[in-house]
């Protein structure tokens, strides 16, 4: 009896460290990884990506090997909210998309491990909250009276919605929830988009009209 | 207007649809090896019938023959990417192990017995790559011989055997002991772990139903 006592004791204390360690990497993953959360404002917005990034690099030196896979769940949310906000900056940048290789290429400015990329999942998620990111960028430029810059997001909103939506044709796990969302935030530019139109062919009619008057009236 | 790189989509959908093949491979080996383990677990399940009779056999090499196609399958690095889709049925075969073993000598098997039965390396230090055993689920399988003991010890009274039950009850008491020693977090561990105490419950009041009579030899 105390001899099967005293086994059943050392097999619970091997595995006692193993799921401390495994336990403490997770939780100290998901920590750093909330940090990089909420970095969105425009001002220095290129000084606070290279701090996210240097926060990438540490946290790109736990998952080596097996360990990628098992941790990057942890260090997925953290990601795809890095990959908004630089894909956002980008864009405001340069009009452009922010693609995976240029993503990769920021990693190796910033050091980040080579073994070390972006899911497929992790680069969509990021792209589709972008939209929503986007739709509160184009409604805010009609509130500011551009409403040129605001078709320009619709536009660029309408690709990447044809985008997905072939990926969701082909396999609907990867993207099918953000789409609802961004079909959602593409009514919404659209619809704005529409009414400035409306507005604006309203405005030059009401504009043109009384002239013509003036010019009848005698 | 600058116009997205179609390119980028589609090498991710291509990339997702090659997921998908492997994916659907691996899922093929994982519902046959499903089924043969649940073939042998209603063979080791026979056991409820006659406590008392000799322990069923079970038939480990056509398991054992499984798992080596699956991990002929599992690349090096991507085990946890995948593992969602055997972890169940991999802690079922643990748990075949464990009950047989605990049938037979009336003890947890050690780690090194865990590994000859399945030809597979537990992985005690987070560290191999390929096709392993996570200790983890070496923990949920002892957790389903707890389950499977209190069903045991009703039947054994049923079928006349009043020593059992509390054998049963000093074996389960002490791997919740075991279990005290580790740290869980709030995970399914630990959910199913919170359940053996229920499980304690049961065999408790059988022993308690056995001694009131006088059934036990002390």
């Amino acid at each position: 009896m105390s001899n099967e006592n005293t086994s059943m004791s050392q097999l619970f204390d091997t595995f006692q460290k193993s799921l401390d360690a495994h336990h403490d990497k997770r939780e100290r993953l998901i920590k750093s990884v909330r940090t990089t959360l909420g970095g969105k404002d425009m001002e220095d917005a290129i000084a606070k990506q290279q701090d996210i990034l240097a926060l990438i690099r540490k946290v790109s030196n736990e998952l080596n090997g097996p360990d990628y896979y098992r941790y990057i769940k942890s260090v997925s949310p953290g990601l795809e909210e890095f990959i908004e906000a630089a894909a956002f900056l980008e864009f405001i940048k340069n009009g452009s998309l922010l693609t995976p290789d240029k993503l990769q290429t920021q990693f190796a400015v910033a050091e980040i491990a080579e073994t070390f990329f972006i899911t497929d999942s992790d680069y969509l998620n990021g792209i589709g909250d972008l939209t929503g990111e986007l739709m509160r960028y184009a409604i805010n430029k009609i509130g500011a009276g551009e409403p040129e810059s605001a078709i320009l997001v619709c536009h660029f909103m309408q690709q990447i919605h044809e985008e997905f939506e072939v990926i969701n044709a082909i396999s609907p796990s990867a993207v099918s929830k953000k789409l609802q969302v961004m079909k959602a935030s593409l009514t919404k530019v659209e619809q704005a988009c529409y009414s400035c139109q409306i507005r604006k062919v309203e405005q030059s009619a009401n504009s043109i009209l009384p002239q013509k008057r003036v010019a009848l009236s005698p | 207007m600058a116009q997205i790189e179609h390119k980028v989509f589609e090498d991710i959908q291509l990339r997702l649809e090659e997921e998908a093949v492997v994916k659907d491979e691996l899922r093929q080996i994982v519902r046959e090896l499903d089924r043969a383990t649940r073939v042998q677990i209603a063979n080791l399940n026979r056991v409820h019938a006659n406590p008392t009779g000799p322990v069923p056999k079970v038939d480990f090499d056509v398991l054992r023959e499984q798992l080596q196609k699956l991990d002929k399958l599992v690349s090096e690095s991507q085990y946890y990417k995948y593992c969602d889709i055997w972890r169940n049925t991999l802690q079922q075969i643990l748990f075949l192990v464990a009950f047989s073993t605990y049938l037979k000598y009336e003890r947890l098997p050690t780690v090194i017995e865990f590994e000859e039965a399945l030809k597979l390396k537990v992985d005690i230090q987070n560290e191999l790559l390929g096709l392993h055993i996570p200790y983890e689920d070496l923990l949920h399988s002892y957790i389903s011989v707890a389950n499977e003991l209190s069903r045991l010890a009703v039947n054994s009274v049923t079928n006349g055997d009043y020593q059992r039950p509390r054998k049963i009850s000093n074996f389960v008491k002490e791997l919740m002991a075991g279990f005290q020693l580790l740290n869980l977090k709030n995970d399914n561990l630990r959910k199913r772990f919170d359940g053996i105490k229920y499980d304690l419950k049961r065999i408790e009041e059988v022993v308690y139903d056995v001694s009131l009579r006088g059934l036990t030899k002390d």
